[in-house]
């Protein structure tokens, strides 16, 4: 029981979530959004993880850059330390701690403010207005978190080799351009594909998660409380989740083309 | 409706084969003791709460199985007033009000103007339509709350405890609003209370909603005479808390 009521749980989590998409896809197939609605949404969450994103894309690729720089210092091997780095941050970290990031920022806000919305009754109040809360509360927000994280992700990945260039200067004694030319060696481009298709899955899943677990919220203040940490959690677990599973779609999707194209 | 069961969770259930009907134009008041399930019922009959059993039929449409687009289109024929109010917080009043009608209206943005100042006065806030929810008082939030549930002139309009929370005074005046508007309109209205002062101002026709069933008394000089001891112990505030 101790581990069945837990797992019985997570299920039930995911078929919610799951379930909720199906909605939110049905509510995009069958009602008019709001364009000013989805574009105030981009333009908030945008504007507000605008700093927060580029920070961290920027620090993520210095990081890789200090990090490689220790290991291919052992074997003589500097020059292709930007390759090496930027090929790592693109495909792998630099998404997957730009969307932890954005978890903790976006998706927190989006669910707490749904949840509050519910809580108070809001929802309820616009459902008895005639109006479809999901046409006009969710799917905005939605696709704004969608677009935006998209658009964050991939800005956090240019900031990334921008990190990674200049600390590439400061402590590998590189030029720019010693570092950006082993660029094309290792980033193809499958990686970049494979990179912007992870942003793409990371900006679905958490846009359905915290559109979810808001919308879904029960009780009181301390329900919204239970619902940013859920979320919280079930962003960051899901990212992780979905990085291996994107990863591994990737890799059997390159070695499917190679064979039909060798 | 009828036979009207409602449970959460699997546990005991909260409403037990509740049976009612109301007439068009009727005021039916529900009156009980907290915690005896008065939200749950109004909600259930709004259709926001989906009962374990039974049906409610409005204007002869089974609320609970109407396809979304339908049931939407019957919300717009009705409008509550919720216990806490709901007003939207990022909304001024003005925006309050003009919402469902820039929502689920036809009508120009002069005439949702003309419509929205037309019921500020009705309520006496003209002063507050640029203002926000949290600006205002309890009693002028219940204001616009009314306000926004009549604003699309609905055929049902559903009170949840209207004068909660608000002194003797402003519940008064709230109630005397309420009846106003109500026969202006010509709406069939549906109301929870548990002050029983408040219930007499506004019913036709009243019940007491208490041991999870729903004791339909009659009008105010029935209730008064009414033979059940829990009808009696409640109007002479003997009840337990439920």
């Amino acid at each position: 029981m101790v581990i069945i009521t837990p797992a019985i749980r997570i299920l039930d989590g995911v078929g919610g979530g799951l379930m909720f998409l199906g909605e939110i896809i049905r509510t995009l197939r069958k009602y008019k959004i709001d364009r000013e609605a989805i574009l105030t949404q981009i333009y908030n969450i945008s504007m507000a993880s605008f700093f927060t994103t580029a920070s961290s894309g920027f620090f993520v690729g210095a990081l890789m850059s200090v990090q490689f720089n220790m290991q291919l210092r052992q074997f003589g091997a500097l020059s292709v330390l930007g390759g090496l780095s930027t090929s790592a941050t693109v495909r792998e970290l630099g998404p997957l701690l730009i969307a932890f990031m954005l978890s903790g920022k976006v998706g927190a806000y989006t669910s707490a403010e749904l949840g509050i919305m519910r809580v108070t009754e809001q929802i309820d109040a616009m459902r008895c207005l005639g109006t479809n809360p999901m046409q006009y509360l969710v799917a905005p927000r939605f696709l704004g978190i969608i677009i935006s994280a998209f658009f964050l992700l991939f800005l956090g990945l240019l900031m990334s080799i921008l990190g990674g260039v200049i600390l590439a200067t400061l402590v590998a004694d590189l030029s720019p351009s010693e570092f950006i030319n082993t660029i094309p060696m290792y980033v193809e481009g499958h990686s970049v594909l494979s990179g912007l298709f992870k942003c793409l899955c990371f900006s679905v899943l958490l846009a359905t998660v915290c559109t979810y677990k808001g919308y879904t919220t029960t009780g009181g203040a301390k329900g919204v409380g239970k619902t940013v940490l859920a979320t919280a959690l079930a962003t960051m677990v899901g990212l992780v989740l979905l990085d291996w599973f994107t990863t591994y779609l990737a890799g059997v999707l390159l070695d499917t083309w190679r064979a039909i194209t060798i | 409706m009828s036979q009207l069961t409602v449970s959460f969770d699997n546990q005991k259930p909260l409403l037990c084969d509740v049976n009612l009907k109301v007439g068009k134009g009727e005021t039916f008041v529900i009156v009980g003791p907290s915690g005896a399930g008065k939200s749950v019922l109004i909600k259930t009959i709004a259709g926001l709460v989906r009962p374990s059993s039974g049906k409610v039929l409005i204007g002869g449409e089974e609320i609970h199985r109407l396809s979304k687009s339908d049931q939407e289109k019957l919300f717009r024929r009705m409008g509550m007033v919720f216990q806490k109010n709901a007003l939207f917080d990022s909304f001024t009043v003005f925006e309050n009000l003009a919402f469902p009608l820039r929502e689920s209206s036809d009508l120009s943005d002069s005439e949702i103007q003309d419509r929205v100042n037309w019921f500020l006065e009705a309520v006496g806030l003209p002063h507050a339509a640029q203002k926000f929810p949290d600006e205002i008082s309890g009693g002028m939030q219940k204001r616009v709350g009314v306000a926004r549930a009549l604003i699309l002139k609905p055929e049902i309009i559903f009170y949840d405890d209207p004068t909660a929370g608000l002194d003797p005074i402003t519940s008064r005046l709230i109630i005397d609003l309420i009846i106003r508007l109500n026969k202006e309109f010509k709406t069939t209205v549906v109301s929870i209370t548990n002050d029983m002062n408040r219930a007499y101002q506004m019913a036709d026709r009243m019940g007491l909603l208490t041991d999870r069933e729903l004791i339909v008394t009659g009008g105010v000089a029935e209730t008064q005479k009414h033979s059940d001891r829990r009808v009696q112990a409640f109007i002479r505030g003997e009840v337990r808390i439920a």
